[in-house]
């Protein structure tokens, strides 16, 4: 377990040193910028475009440190050759890969929850100024929904995490990058995999298109955005369910990674 | 740990197929939840021009994706759940995307017009999305063609069908074969008494022309309608005439044979029989009639039904609900087909026949 968490904290100071956290202030110039443009040229909307914005802006952050960082989590370490260092201690390949994992999850979060921050206080901002607008366009500010659509995104950073990572465990960076996004890709359109199985006559094919909807990550799953803008039931269920799959396909990614990892041999 | 795992890499690979069927249950539950296709349907709701930058300029491609995904999500059995104003949109949007697919607009246009079960019922969304494909392709001859079979077999606007057969017949590409054809339809559609004629006309071409098999059969049954319909018209003609010569109607039609008035009783295309309706002093075939008479009865039930919805009651009797349905411009009171009076039970809103 020490083992792990030292990893993690090495993977952790690395991205710090990588100046991933100066995202926090290209987000915050770029949310403050934009808030005072839209609220002078969205004809009172300004509320949906900048949570709109946010959020896909929080989103795009997190899948970019998600997929750049991830891919060189482990490919870096045996191209510099210390790898050999690192295993000349006591540490073991699966602490080594989930310490990997674990660092990048933890240098998400805090840039997550930061950028969370810097929305939710634009976000209350706005509302203190236009809070009858507001509620008169849209029926309320749905900051309950904000909070959950930034923690959904959080649990989609987690599985592109995952993803890179096993990618990351056999190949080079850039094949990492173009399979990891390929992958995303998919995943951001499963549901049109789910109607193929659904529509398709050939039982074959249907069967082939289901295993394939159920095997790839769902990551639509992960998007409440609009329900931060409109409301909506985002309840408690829909969270848990949620995690729990995010928690078994990151699981499942894990296993994957070591086990590839495990059989590897370094030159 | 990492002996066991060195050693039984098959048991980790289990486990992990083992995960993935566990996860099916949490992926159901989240489908249940937030409903299977909510992504595919969010995209109806982007404007063309704001697909239009997502594409970075790369138009036809996207408009080829929307393609793919009306066809799978429209043409399976979703699109009973779809309304014909979220199906217009799609079309609307994909032919925005790339103006020149003719295809896009014949099929959008036609699966909104036609009524169910085949399309949609939405003549009005159907025309528009047909004359903006005129204006985007004013060589091709198809949409014109096609848009005037809507008009006349639908609408009804047999003024417009024709205008619209006169603009396919004036296209360039066609062989003047063709040209004499559809110019023929268009003065069909004007004249009084062509309207049978044309109609068999336009089934036979879709019949020929369609590659929907759903379409196909659908024309057929038309067309069978049409030479029923062509019978009976000669069998109640042979009836006057018997009328006129014995001042009564004969007891069956063996007896317009055995009078000389006809040869033979032609055969009912779908296998019934003709009968005659001695209060309407017509011939019908027996299937047909049994259809028009199960339509009206479905049809004249639905109306009482919305006529409680409105008023929290059933119609008190048939002129209650006769003087409803007639109260709308768009429907029409339906008379019995064999001239007699329906049976109307108040307390249930149904409608039935003697």
């Amino acid at each position: 377990m020490k083992a792990i968490w030292s990893v993690a904290h090495n993977t952790f100071k690395e991205a710090i040193r990588d100046r991933v956290l100066y995202s926090l202030i290209l987000f915050a110039i770029l949310m403050i910028l934009s808030s005072l443009l839209f609220a002078s040229i969205s004809a009172q909307q300004s509320n949906k475009i900048i949570k709109d914005f946010g959020l896909t802006v929080i989103s795009l952050i997190g899948i970019i440190i998600s997929v750049f960082l991830g891919m060189g989590l482990v490919y870096k370490e045996i191209d510099k050759n210390t790898v050999y260092n690192i295993f000349s201690k006591p540490i073991r390949r699966y602490e080594f890969i989930l310490g990997k994992y674990l660092g990048l999850a933890f240098t998400l979060l805090i840039n997550t929850v930061a950028m969370g921050v810097i929305l939710l206080l634009i976000v209350l901002y706005i509302e203190t100024k236009h809070s009858g607008i507001i509620q008169f366009y849209y029926g309320g500010i749905y900051i309950s929904e904000l909070i959950k659509a930034i923690y959904f995104e959080y649990l989609e950073f987690l599985v592109i995490i995952g993803i890179a990572l096993v990618f990351s465990s056999f190949t080079t960076p850039v094949m990492t990058l173009l399979f990891t996004l390929f992958l995303f890709a998919i995943g951001r359109f499963s549901s049109d995999i789910r109607l193929f199985a659904e529509e398709v006559k050939n039982p074959v094919v249907e069967y082939i298109s289901e295993i394939i909807y159920r095997v790839i990550p769902n990551l639509e799953k992960f998007d409440v955005r609009s329900e931060a803008v409109y409301g909506g039931d985002v309840s408690w269920m829909l969270i848990f369910y949620t995690t729990v799959y995010a928690v078994i396909y990151t699981f499942v990614l894990l296993i994957l990674s070591i086990l590839i990892f495990q059989n590897r041999e370094f030159k | 740990m990492v002996n066991s795992l060195r050693n039984s890499s098959v048991v980790w690979i289990l486990v992990v197929i083992l995960l993935i069927v566990v996860s099916v249950p949490f992926q159901n539950r989240i489908d249940d939840i937030r409903g299977k296709f909510r992504s595919i349907e969010e995209t109806l709701y982007f404007s063309s021009s704001a697909l239009e930058k997502i594409s970075l300029g790369y138009k036809e491609i996207l408009a080829d994706i929307y393609w793919l995904r009306a066809l799978q999500y429209f043409g399976g059995t979703k699109f009973q759940e779809q309304n014909p104003e979220l199906l217009y949109h799609y079309f609307d949007i994909l032919t925005d995307l790339d103006p020149k697919f003719v295809n896009a607009y014949r099929y959008g246009g036609t699966f909104l017009s036609e009524p169910e079960p085949l399309g949609l019922g939405d003549i009005e969304r159907g025309m528009i999305l047909f004359d903006k494909g005129r204006m985007n392709n004013p060589d091709n001859f198809r949409l014109p063609l096609e848009q005037g079979f809507l008009a006349f077999l639908y609408l009804k606007d047999y003024e417009k069908a024709s205008e619209l057969f006169y603009e396919a017949s004036e296209k360039p590409i066609l062989s003047d074969r063709r040209r004499a054809s559809i110019r023929g339809m268009a003065a069909l559609a004007l004249s009084k008494g062509g309207e049978r004629e044309l109609s068999i006309q336009i089934w036979k071409t879709i019949y020929e022309t369609t590659e929907n098999e759903g379409r196909r059969k659908h024309a057929l049954k038309n067309l069978k309608v049409l030479e029923t319909k062509d019978k009976e018209d000669f069998l109640t003609s042979a009836l006057s005439d018997y009328l006129d010569r014995f001042g009564s109607l004969p007891k069956n039609l063996t007896v317009l044979v055995e009078a000389e008035i006809i040869r033979k009783i032609p055969k009912d295309p779908f296998g019934g029989e003709f009968i005659i309706v001695n209060k309407l002093n017509a011939v019908r075939s027996s299937t047909l009639l049994n259809e028009e008479l199960r339509y009206n009865r479905l049809y004249l039930s639905s109306r009482a039904r919305r006529f409680r919805q409105s008023y929290n009651r059933y119609p008190y009797d048939i002129n209650e609900l006769k003087a409803y349905v007639d109260d709308n411009p768009a429907f029409e009171f339906p008379p019995h087909p064999l001239g007699e009076e329906y049976v109307y039970d108040p307390q249930t809103g149904k409608v039935r026949s003697n």
